[in-house]
């Protein structure tokens, strides 16, 4: 055996301490060096999402810009994007850019994580369409700059409505007869994942409900509108007679089966979800068509806000140091022709439609001619049309990430036929208006 | 000369005592801190929240908080009954490693370790594929065997999760069991096999008791997991969300307190309050099981 001395021995113990306590300080002083850069040299804004093609836009800025650099950190989708960046904004080292969904952009303002970026992107507003334009702002100050818009509409399987004599369904109310139909073959009309009540959200909003509403210096929260209770009529008919498939989008293979195999024939959809359907089918290709979304009976057309991928923006922090650059690489990334065309695609982004007003040139892309055969041509009308029938008046409240995950409980309850949507309603409403006041917001309802 | 080797023997231990500070007493200190708080907000609450101090009504919340306290009860009442279930299978198996020649029971060792390996949440991913009604090869394997079980239905959730953690947490155990086992002298066996005493005898009258503080520290081990369940039930909230509740085990809420409700400061004294019942669990476990050893 051949022992260094003791006092070699003490002196690397020693030095291993002294880089173990470098690497910890080295951790803590990540934004020491962000003055510096301003001054002098490109501006470096880190920018955090998730959508595939991001990377090859953020390239392609950096490219084009001198003066900016963009720093991209891929992260793995919405939730983890909420739990880092919570942790990030806690820490005091936010990155500037952040991608979001418009569900959330008031619930950040909230946590005063956001910058006022009204006046350098206001300007802009013409290049965009009214849908999209509305989710990046609370009260009307911006926060973010969309880069989707949420067109949203039914696919079917044209091969099961032929056979069983239906036609596509234009209302609601077709939805639950031609689900009766299609019951009696073992058919179902939707699926219902336990998990995810965003059909609710997005019935009642369609219904000119609002959950939450600014009303002076106070919140109005209103769970149990005319909207609303017409939305949860509908719900409860599909629930009450069986027409709706309960499989979770943790079994997600099981989901798409069955849709591949005709046991389930209808979803209301955006463009963005084809994607998985392609990539998980095996059979029924060239069987699928795209309808309207349906209306309520006896209304125009109209079609929910953009609640996940549908409603994304590019959010700027508060703690960003450079936030004009910051929402200027914002307005460049939703509004410059290549880069809204890598996002667009299923191949090179994420098939997602542009927030952009003269959308109308990338929906031939963002759909997919396998998935639709013979039908992909007719279908570009309806995803088109749909764009302008967005829902424009919908606000989401402070408490939403919270909200929801509430109605989340709830909404497995109803699913399982343990509850009513109205049980669930009135439930909502009590909830709601407790947990806002317990935070010291005002609130009225 | 004496109080300078000292001082050089302690040296030693600067990294251990530098991480010891950094991860562990710093990070618990914040956390402690950070619950005496509390985030208002004015008006429409848009404009970012004020910090208030509370003192301990964040504890006392906590600890009237029926959900908190139930998913606690929960939890403990799956833990008296999975944790011995597979800890009984670890022992039986760790016999069993044990008759067996040492290149045998090798190869064997590593087999049975090899759930241990797969990271929890791949684990459960697994797991959620084979039991699926829909696509897993389970329900076809029971239907031919004229079983109708469904894994996802609301009444087998815990039968479920307790069958995923027995087949994690088989291995890590039984190596532990098993490395105990090892160390039992030799010649105890020789003495109790010329003294006549049956294979079965001897794993009952010596190498059990031999390993009883692997099983207590098995135990120790398991208990405090199982109060920190996670992954799993996170999992099958997604197929039954009306059975798994967001505050179906502490560290859900704690979770969903933190995560989903922005509520920082409630969810930190409430980790504060599940380390303190993990800590006084432990020890009452401890001080239990080794005072019958004695």
């Amino acid at each position: 055996m051949n022992f260094t001395s003791p006092r070699r021995r003490f002196a690397s113990a020693a030095v291993a301490g002294l880089a173990l306590t470098g690497l910890l300080s080295a951790c803590g002083g990540s934004d020491s060096g962000d003055d510096a850069a301003s001054k002098s040299g490109p501006v470096t804004l880190p920018f955090w999402g998730w959508a595939n093609g991001q990377e090859a836009v953020v390239k392609a800025f950096n490219a084009s810009h001198k003066d900016v650099r963009l720093q991209y950190t891929k992260v793995t989708d919405q939730l983890t994007m909420q739990k880092q960046l919570t942790n990030a904004v806690k820490a005091g080292n936010a990155p500037c850019l952040v991608q979001n969904t418009a569900e959330y952009v008031t619930s950040w303002v909230s946590q005063g994580a956001l910058a006022d970026i009204t006046s350098y992107v206001e300007g802009e507003k013409d290049k965009f369409n009214s849908g999209a334009w509305a989710s990046a702002q609370v009260q009307g100050k911006f926060y973010g700059v969309p880069t989707s818009s949420a067109p949203q509409f039914t696919i079917y399987r044209t091969d099961i409505f032929e056979k069983y004599g239906l036609k596509p369904p234009a209302t609601w109310d077709d939805v639950i007869a031609a689900g009766k139909v299609l019951k009696k073959h073992n058919i179902k009309i939707t699926n219902y994942a336990g998990e995810d009540p965003s059909t609710l959200e997005v019935l009642a909003m369609q219904a000119g409900a609002h959950w939450y509403a600014i009303d002076g210096n106070a919140w109005k929260v209103d769970f149990q509108d005319e909207g609303t209770l017409k939305a949860a009529k509908v719900i409860q008919e599909i629930i009450d007679n069986d027409l709706n498939a309960k499989l979770s989008f943790a079994d997600y293979a099981a989901v798409q089966r069955s849709y591949d195999s005709g046991a389930t024939a209808t979803r209301q959809i955006s463009t963005w979800q084809m994607a998985g359907m392609v990539q998980n089918f095996t059979k029924s290709f060239g069987d699928w068509a795209l309808a309207p979304w349906p209306a309520y009976q006896g209304e125009a057309a109209k079609t929910p806000a953009g609640t996940n991928l549908t409603g994304s923006v590019t959010l700027v922090t508060k703690q960003c140091k450079d936030q004009q650059q910051a929402a200027r690489a914002a307005l460049w990334m939703s509004t410059n022709q290549d880069a809204v065309k890598t996002m667009a695609s299923p191949e090179t982004g994420n098939g997602v439609m542009p927030a952009l007003k003269d959308s109308g040139s990338y929906v031939g892309e963002s759909i997919s001619r396998k998935l639709l055969g013979k039908n992909y041509e007719p279908a570009q009308k309806v995803v088109t049309d749909s764009l302008g029938t967005v829902t424009t008046d919908w606000t989401f409240g402070p408490n939403w990430t919270a909200m929801f995950t509430e109605l989340q409980a709830g909404w497995a309850k109803v699913v399982n036929k343990q509850e009513k949507v109205t049980d669930l309603l009135a439930h909502m409403q009590e909830w709601t208006v407790k947990d806002l006041k317990s935070r010291g917001i005002s609130v009225k309802g | 000369m004496i109080r300078s080797m000292r001082w050089k023997g302690a040296a030693f231990t600067v990294p251990f005592q530098l991480g010891f500070l950094f991860l562990y007493l710093l990070p618990i200190g914040y956390a402690v801190y950070e619950s005496l708080f509390t985030q208002k907000q004015s008006g429409l609450g848009l404009g970012g929240a004020t910090t208030e101090f509370v003192g301990l009504d964040n504890y006392t919340q906590g600890l009237t908080d029926s959900a908190f306290v139930n998913s606690i009860l929960r939890v403990v009442l799956f833990a008296c009954v999975q944790i011995p279930l597979m800890l009984l299978v670890s022992l039986l198996l760790a016999l069993f490693l044990d008759a067996l020649t040492s290149r045998v029971a090798s190869r064997f060792r590593i087999v049975l370790l090899v759930p241990y390996m797969i990271p929890g949440v791949v684990a459960a991913i697994v797991w959620v594929n084979l039991y699926s009604p829909d696509v897993g090869p389970l329900t076809a394997i029971g239907k031919s065997l004229g079983l109708d079980w469904n894994f996802f239905a609301p009444s087998m959730v815990w039968p479920s999760i307790g069958n995923l953690l027995t087949w994690h947490g088989i291995g890590y155990n039984m190596v532990i069991i098993y490395s105990a086992l090892q160390g039992v002298p030799r010649e105890l066996f020789e003495a109790a096999r010329l003294d006549g005493a049956s294979e079965l005898r001897i794993a009952r009258s010596i190498k059990i008791p031999f390993v009883r503080g692997a099983l207590v520290l098995t135990g120790l081990l398991s208990i405090i997991q199982m109060l920190q369940i996670f992954n799993e039930p996170a999992l099958f909230r997604n197929i039954t969300p009306q059975t798994v509740s967001d505050s179906f085990t502490p560290i859900m809420i704690i979770y969903n307190q933190a995560f989903n409700a922005g509520n920082y400061n409630y969810a930190a004294a409430l980790s504060v309050l599940l380390a303190l019942i993990l800590g006084i669990a432990s020890f009452l476990f401890y001080r239990l099981t080794s005072k019958e050893a004695d």
